[in-house]
């Protein structure tokens, strides 16, 4: 907070500043009263100076107003939902009394931002989701969490609710591609930048581009889809001031329960006495664990409960400042997020913080100014700075040794202070099993620094002087980003005690783990980002004719600046080169017709294949200009209809791993074991005897080149329409689109021996992916006397089909991949349960591990392929994939007087994931494992006691069933849901008080998310997608907030 | 303009301030608040006894005593079972468990609840007697080890100080003299030191150390049939092959009258890891190469101008290893242990006193590691090593040849397995407690089977007159016994 305040005094000093520059001088006064078209009197509605920033005055009850200004300015009268009027002042006093019209907004005027700068909505061809950006803003620490079912044509998934790494997965139009990157661009400000280290006060407009027409212009890195996000600038008026601060309590959704330690252990005894073994607690032992004799060898602990604290707070806050004149303007912000973590710290460390919080500073600075009246130059400054911190070990182990843990095998700390380990630390992973206590308070803490600084420079010629409507624009960006990583690691001595005590009554300890004092490690790393574009555009109309071309010359160089090794590869900058062009041409509003093209290169490719030449049309009719329509029906605003085509390159090769650049070239290394499949011994040529090693290794490829790999390439389809009825009441835009990606980069990895390249396996272009799917969303406004309601809803789906991919010819058509999802789940379909030893005989053999040892209550699998014998043979494709196929979300917002209401629920479909790992499968690593309350108090099979063959549980086991424990559609589980993602309550103060203090707005705000979830899969969140549940749960949060506008 | 502006900055920050307290006023309970605390039994409320349970078992049984008041400091609660102090481990105030103790021949349970002051509130005597199981039972007889690095060196003393380095090798002795009966240890694989457990003194000697040996790596030793006048010790010399066999010797000796102290050579050959001498005197010893066995002193090599053994069969045909031969009482038969994870049987032609090709008895054929109690060939081991002869008095009276059963430390199933002469293999004590973790190795007394563990024994003897076995705990260092309580 201390440090919010320093901020928060620095923002105030640059006020200060910026408001002396503009002192007064000789003044005229000028008054009167300002009115609506009904006349009555408008509270709060401003009046300022043109081009006088921090000058004016603001109507009050009556809506009178007073100000005074210097002679021969224009005064500007202003209020939201109404028309600005401005009005010269001469050199008398004067009344002035107004009447401010109410805007009406015609659709044909609105504007969506495309790759070619703002656009028209009606004459836009390609398909573009312009995102209302007042949707997005909810208290979530990362912009991409607010996306899943707010934006069409946006699939979002969030796998962790960790402060820092809770930012959420997201893909344009779903997956198409197995082969590399299938992630968006994101562009701010026109770079490529990350979308989670912005402030979301910050952003102004944010689009989706999904078509090829609409990517073409980014050329080869556009493929999997672009977001377009640009930051808040000055406007011309006076300063406006907003600070906003908000207090989140996060909560958990879903945390799946443990089994308590009595339960544990009379399960124990059941899985091992089921399987004709003996079991492992005495009654006289249960005994001992229900009633805590004694706690040291027969603990009993919840370590979920002891880890984790019910919430933690998150606090945010945000400044920005706005203003400027007709000759500069500036926009400057602030913002502050501080994410507490979920873990329960020990009260006796007060000197360092073990907790996995977050800290993000952010800073904006853009600035415009008009050099001359044709020449405008743009200069933004953004940054964030970061600060993570965790536990000694990581959060993954952490939750890992959390769900691991069993309430019996381990006190918290034995009674004579001795730290408890199950299990020796045999290498480094061991760190995984240290008890949950231990991992999360004892083991040190690390400490994450990152520091990103975007700037960029912006100059926009107007050449009318050469031809009307000639435009140059040059644009040059400059990022660096750093990151800094302390570790400061430590760990007590750790002790097991024997599994019974002396016959002395002594408890025999043995150390495991040695103490390990504090040790302190670094690492840094860094890159850097240069970016130039330079444009040229015409825009011209003749008559009924529109004509407009762009043409752009981009570049890109990222470079590791720190931590790059010693391989001469990752010291080499990743570059991008690429011309594109755009020629567009519209008739009457009515015809749009649109040619685009990318030409670009690649370093990944050897020469003669590297550059390729992507074309894209594109077309569009608005049906509603037609005068037939027109004349006729004339509640309807806009009819149109898109149709677009276009390729677009990829190539293929994840930027982000070094191991893939430069297929085409080999490499060289001696021949040894890495290259050999199966071979314990060091292969090479013997040149003594046998049993007396004297070898010398050879020389091979350890990298075959491929010389002609070259781009994949994507040939997109997208038929659009999108209707505005009854002026811009209702509104629907709806696309369907059809991507073929044919030539994808993958290893060739079914090459015959006799190839003799001992697993250094090719790449090819060889795989090819078939996605189709809709999106499109909706938005209904009404107005029912005071209150205004909005409707709004979104849905994205998108199915994939694999064509060709490189893999073996099997006589099983349903185990290839060709012919399936990409990422489809496969697995056995299972029948239910054994019912008795009959059933077993009279089903085929099921041959997982031993056949004999299938025993009642066992999961019966079908025999596919009828052969008699369920085997491997017998895996089919089951349910859909892990990510989701269909995201919606649908939204209701009402305004009354000062309150306003939103609700918005988000859901998710068409995915399913197997269920697995040593809390779903009971007891399978012993021990290690706890086990879910649901399969003990859930309906599982039980001998003599719940004989159900439909039971949720198969007969328990100790030490793992290779029959049941296996993917199967047993195991497989619904991934779909819905939830009330956000519920925001908002009451804005009236005018009458806001005026007597001197603000111009005040709203407090009340906003839940993720308070409600529904779904099948009851255990964990769903949306994790998690088939352990060994993650940081997803947060339900509670925020109270206010903003101020000054 | 500007203090207006300030103004509201300062109220802002006010506001933001009171919304920060409301935070953190939320306080942070929970985590690990320490062990629950103890208290004594309540002075101002009577102290009352219902009953125990169970009423009988072994040693070690965990006995719950119900009532109510006892407190739950288990400091201040004494119990004593046939007037033995019975470990108290835990109380919740309605119910104390206590551990039946060992050595205690009468069955009277007595209850001693004491104040904060260590007064006795309450001294309460069960009518019902607690009836002492008799039952096969390990224990720890001597081994000292630093329970805070788990570590232990050769340090000499009474049974309460000594430590051992990790026991390998028993040989049990009665001094023909004196009749005093003790223990010969090699302590620690390759021989650090041989120590000496006098059973009568209760006290660990060491006889000579490794450098007073001249020996490269004593893998085991015997002593000579009949007389038990001397103790040979056979060495893994290194040298495996037929050339180098007069470069270092195999086998030493050490004499009674010298109290077996000083160390001479007696053999030199390849290198071996056990011997056997016969009654009649013939000694049999085993090398790595092709795992042969040879008798010894066979064949003069003039040149050398000394005596060779004489190369009798490979124990596992092309397969080289360490291997343990332990000779039948009756010169029947001798039986090897080792690498190839069976029980090898060769017969003893008394006659031509040479030994037969070997069979596999029990175990695997293949040298398949596992666990398993089945009959013959299906039996699996891993690792067996020292193993020991044991009359069998039902055999005797039933009148069979063979009477011995043979007992085997079963190395890495940390267990001790026997095998009878018609090769039925079954586990004799070790692998107790089955535990959550699913091991079976550890340092746990009590019953042989349901409740001892051991970690990786090694070496084995028996005392007869007393039916006690001794077992070379070779990872927990220590010596345990195992006999019936």
């Amino acid at each position: 907070m201390k440090k919010m305040k320093k901020y928060i005094l620095a923002v105030v000093c640059l006020l200060i500043c910026t408001t002396n520059l503009f002192a007064q001088q000789k003044t005229v006064e000028v008054s009167g009263t300002i009115l609506d078209a009904d006349g009555l009197p408008l509270i709060g509605a401003t009046v300022v100076v043109k081009e006088k920033p921090g000058l004016g005055a603001v109507s009050d009850i009556d809506g009178n107003y007073k100000i005074k200004l210097e002679a021969f300015q224009y005064l500007v009268f202003s209020y939201i939902g109404y028309d600005s009027q401005e009005h010269l002042v001469k050199d008398e006093n004067m009344v002035l009394n107004i009447t401010m019209k109410e805007s009406t907004t015609n659709v044909l005027e609105e504007v969506t931002v495309t790759g070619m700068g703002p656009q028209k909505k009606v004459t836009v061809t390609g398909a573009i989701t312009t995102v209302d950006v007042e949707t997005l803003v909810t208290p979530v620490s990362s912009v991409s969490n607010a996306l899943a079912g707010q934006v069409a044509g946006v699939m979002a998934m969030q796998s962790s609710g960790q402060p820092g790494q809770n930012t959420s997965e997201f893909w344009i139009r779903g997956i198409s591609t197995f082969g590399g990157s299938s992630s968006a661009l994101v562009l701010v400000d026109g770079f490529e930048r990350n979308m989670d280290e912005l402030n979301i006060e910050d952003i102004e407009t944010f689009s989706v581009l999904k078509d090829a027409s609409a990517t073409a212009i980014y050329g080869s890195r556009g493929a999997n889809g672009v977001i377009l996000i640009t930051t808040k600038r000055g406007k011309e008026g006076k300063v406006d001031v907003t600070a906003k601060a908000e207090y989140t309590y996060t909560t958990r959704t879903r945390t799946p329960k443990f089994a308590d330690g009595l339960t544990y252990a009379s399960m124990a005894n059941e899985a091992r006495l089921s399987r004709n073994q003996r079991p492992i607690y005495t009654d006289q032992e249960l005994i001992m664990i229900e009633d805590q004799l004694d706690p040291d060898i027969y603990p009993n602990v919840d370590w979920m409960d002891l880890l984790l604290k019910d919430g933690a707070p998150t606090y945010r806050a945000s400044v920005s400042v706005k203003g400027g004149g007709s000759k500069a303007r500036y926009y400057l912000s602030g913002s502050f997020l501080d994410e507490g973590g979920m873990y329960n710290v020990d009260k006796t460390m007060k000197e360092y913080d073990t907790n996995a919080n977050y800290q993000r500073y952010n800073y904006r600075m853009n600035m415009d100014m008009n050099i001359t009246n044709s020449t405008l130059i743009q200069v933004g400054i953004g940054g964030a700075l970061e600060k993570t911190n965790h536990a000694g070990t990581t959060s993954d182990n952490i939750w890992y040794s959390v769900f691991g843990y069993n309430p019996v095998s381990m006190p918290v700390m034995y009674s004579n202070g001795y730290v408890p380990v199950i299990q020796k630390e045999e290498s480094e992973r061991m760190e995984r099993r240290y008890n949950p206590w231990t991992a999360a308070t004892q083991t040190g803490y690390s400490e994450v620094w990152k520091n990103t600084i975007n700037s960029n420079i912006t100059l926009e010629q107007k050449l009318d002087f050469v031809t009307e409507g000639l435009r140059f624009t040059g644009r040059f960006g400059y990022d660096t980003y750093n990151e800094n990583y302390i570790q400061r690691r430590k760990n007590p001595e750790m002790w097991r005690a024997e599994r019974l005590r002396d016959s002395n009554g002594k408890i025999v300890f043995n150390r495991l783990v040695p103490e390990r004092l504090l040790e302190q490690f670094s690492t840094a790393s860094g890159d850097r980002k240069e970016f130039l574009e330079a444009e040229l555009a015409y825009g011209r109309t003749f008559g009924d004719h529109n004509l407009a071309s762009v043409f752009k010359y981009t570049q890109d160089r990222y470079v590791n600046t720190s931590d790059i090794g010693g391989e001469i590869m990752s010291g080499i900058a990743r570059s991008h080169q690429g011309v594109a062009g755009n020629i567009s041409y519209g008739y009457q509003s009515r015809y749009f017709f649109n040619f685009n093209f990318g030409y670009n290169g690649s370093e990944n490719f050897a020469k003669g294949h590297q550059f390729g030449f992507f074309p894209s049309y594109s077309a569009a009719w608005n049906i509603a200009e037609e005068k037939f329509i027109r004349d006729h029906i004339d509640w309807i605003g806009m009819f149109k209809i898109r149709y677009s085509y276009g390729e677009v390159g990829v190539d293929g090769v994840d930027p982000k791993k070094s191991a893939t650049r430069f297929p085409y070239l080999a490499n060289f290394g001696n021949y040894n074991t890495t290259y050999v499949k199966d071979v314990e011994d060091p292969v090479y040529y013997n040149w003594g005897d046998l049993n007396s090693k004297f070898g010398y290794e050879g020389l091979t490829y350890t990298k075959v080149s491929s010389n002609n790999v070259t781009w994949e390439v994507a040939k997109k389809h997208d038929l659009g329409v999108d209707v505005y009825l009854m002026g811009d009441k209702f509104g629907l835009t709806v696309d369907y689109f059809n991507e073929r990606r044919d030539g994808i980069y993958m290893s060739r990895d079914f090459l015959s021996d006799m190839v003799g390249i001992q697993g250094t396996n090719p790449s090819a272009n060889v795989g090819s992916v078939k996605t189709h799917g809709f999106d499109g969303n909706f938005k209904l406004s009404q107005k029912a006397g005071n209150v205004n309601l909005q409707v709004r809803g979104n849905f994205t789906y998108s199915k994939n089909k694999i064509t060709e991919a490189d893999e073996m010819v099997n006589r099983y058509p349903y185990l290839r991949k060709t012919g399936y999802r990409v990422n489809q789940a496969k697995g056995l379909v299972a029948l239910g349960l054994f019912k008795d030893y009959e059933d077993i005989r009279n089903s085929p053999r099921q041959d997982f591990g031993n056949a004999r040892d299938v025993m009642p209550g066992d999961i019966k699998y079908k025999d596919i392929n009828g052969d008699g014998i369920v085997n491997n043979d017998d895996i089919v494709p089951i349910g859909a994939t892990s990510k989701p196929n269909l995201i919606y979300g649908l939204g209701v917002s009402a305004t009354w007087k000062g309150f306003d209401v939103n609700v918005h629920f988000q859901g998710a479909g068409r995915s399913s994931f197997f269920i697995n790992g040593f809390t779903v499968y009971p007891f399978t690593n012993g021990e290690w494992g706890n086990i879910l309350e649901d399969v003990a108090k859930g309906n599982r099979w039980i001998l003599g006691v719940n004989e159900d063959p439909n039971a949720e549980y198969p007969r328990l086991s100790y030490g793992g069933n290779a029959n049941n424990y296996r993917a199967s559609t047993y195991w497989l589980r619904d991934g779909s849901y819905l939830r009330l993602k956000t519920l925001e309550i908002g009451y804005t103060l009236p005018k009458v008080i806001t005026t007597k203090i001197h603000l111009e707005k005040v709203r407090f705000h009340l906003v839940g998310q993720n308070l409600l979830t529904f779904s099948k899969f009851k255990l964990w969140d769903p949306e994790m997608g998690s088939s352990n549940g060994q993650k940081y749960p997803l947060g339900k949060t509670i925020t109270v907030g206010l903003t101020v506008n000054i | 303009m500007l203090k207006q502006i300030k103004k509201k900055f300062l109220g802002f920050i006010a506001i933001l301030f009171v919304i920060s307290l409301v935070a953190t006023s939320c306080s942070e309970d929970g985590g690990y608040q320490g062990a629950k605390p103890v208290i004594p039994s309540d002075p101002s409320k009577p102290v009352t006894f219902t009953d125990y349970s169970p009423k009988e078992g072994p040693v070690r049984t965990l006995i719950f005593i119900e009532g109510s008041n006892f407190g739950t400091d288990i400091s201040k609660i004494e119990v004593t079972i046939g007037g033995i102090m019975a470990p108290v481990i835990g109380s919740t105030g309605t119910r104390i468990a206590v551990m039946a103790p060992r050595r205690s021949n009468r069955g009277d349970v007595v209850v001693k609840i004491m104040d904060a002051a260590d007064k006795v509130v309450k001294e309460y005597e069960f009518e019902d007697l607690f009836d002492l199981h008799v039952a096969l039972q390990v224990n720890t007889l001597v081994g000292k080890v630093d329970p805070q690095t788990n570590k232990s060196s050769i340090i000499n003393g009474t049974f309460e100080e000594a430590e051992f380095q990790a026991p390998w090798w028993l040989e049990f002795d009665i001094d023909p003299e004196t009749g005093e009966k003790s223990i010969y240890c090699i302590d620690a694989e390759d021989l650090a030191a041989l120590r000496k457990i006098n059973l009568n003194s209760e006290e660990v000697s060491t006889v000579f150390m490794k450098g007073q040996s001249g020996a490269k790596k004593i893998k085991s030793m015997l002593f000579d049939t009949p007389t038990r006048d001397t103790l040979f010790f056979v060495d893994d010399n290194g040298k495996g092959n037929w050339n180098d066999r007069h470069a270092l010797p195999n086998i030493f000796y050490t004499l009674r009258r010298e109290n077996f102290r000083k160390v001479y050579p007696y053999l030199y050959a390849q290198t071996s890891y056990s011997a056997v001498s016969m009654n009649d005197g013939t000694l049999f010893y085993n090398t790595y190469t092709n795992s042969v066995v040879y008798k010894a002193r066979q064949v003069w090599d003039a040149a050398a101008k000394m005596w060779d053994g004489e190369s009798l069969f490979s124990i596992k045909a092309n397969s080289s290893g360490h291997t343990f031969m332990s000779k039948h009482p009756d010169d029947l038969y001798v039986y090897i242990t080792g690498v190839f994870h069976a029980v090898y049987k060769c017969a003893y032609n008394k006659q031509t006193k040479t030994l037969e090709s070997p069979a596999v008895h029990v175990g695997s054929l293949t040298a398949a590691t596992g666990y398993a109690d089945l009959p013959g060939t299906s039996a699996r081991f891993n690792y067996p090593r020292q193993g020991v002869f044991v009359k069998n008095k039902e055999y005797v009276a039933q009148g069979k040849a063979d009477v011995y059963d043979f007992y085997v430390c079963d190395n890495l199933n940390h267990c001790i397995r026997k095998i009878t002469p018609d090769g039925q293999v079954s586990t004799f004590a070790g692998r107790g407690s089955i535990g959550s973790d699913g091991n079976v190795n550890g340092w746990i007394d009590g019953d042989a089977r349901e409740t001892a563990r051991f970690n990786k024994p090694t070496g084995i003897c028996y005392d007869e007159e007393e039916e006690v076995f001794y077992v070379a705990d070779n990872d927990n260092k220590r010596i345990r016994t195992i006999s019936v309580e």
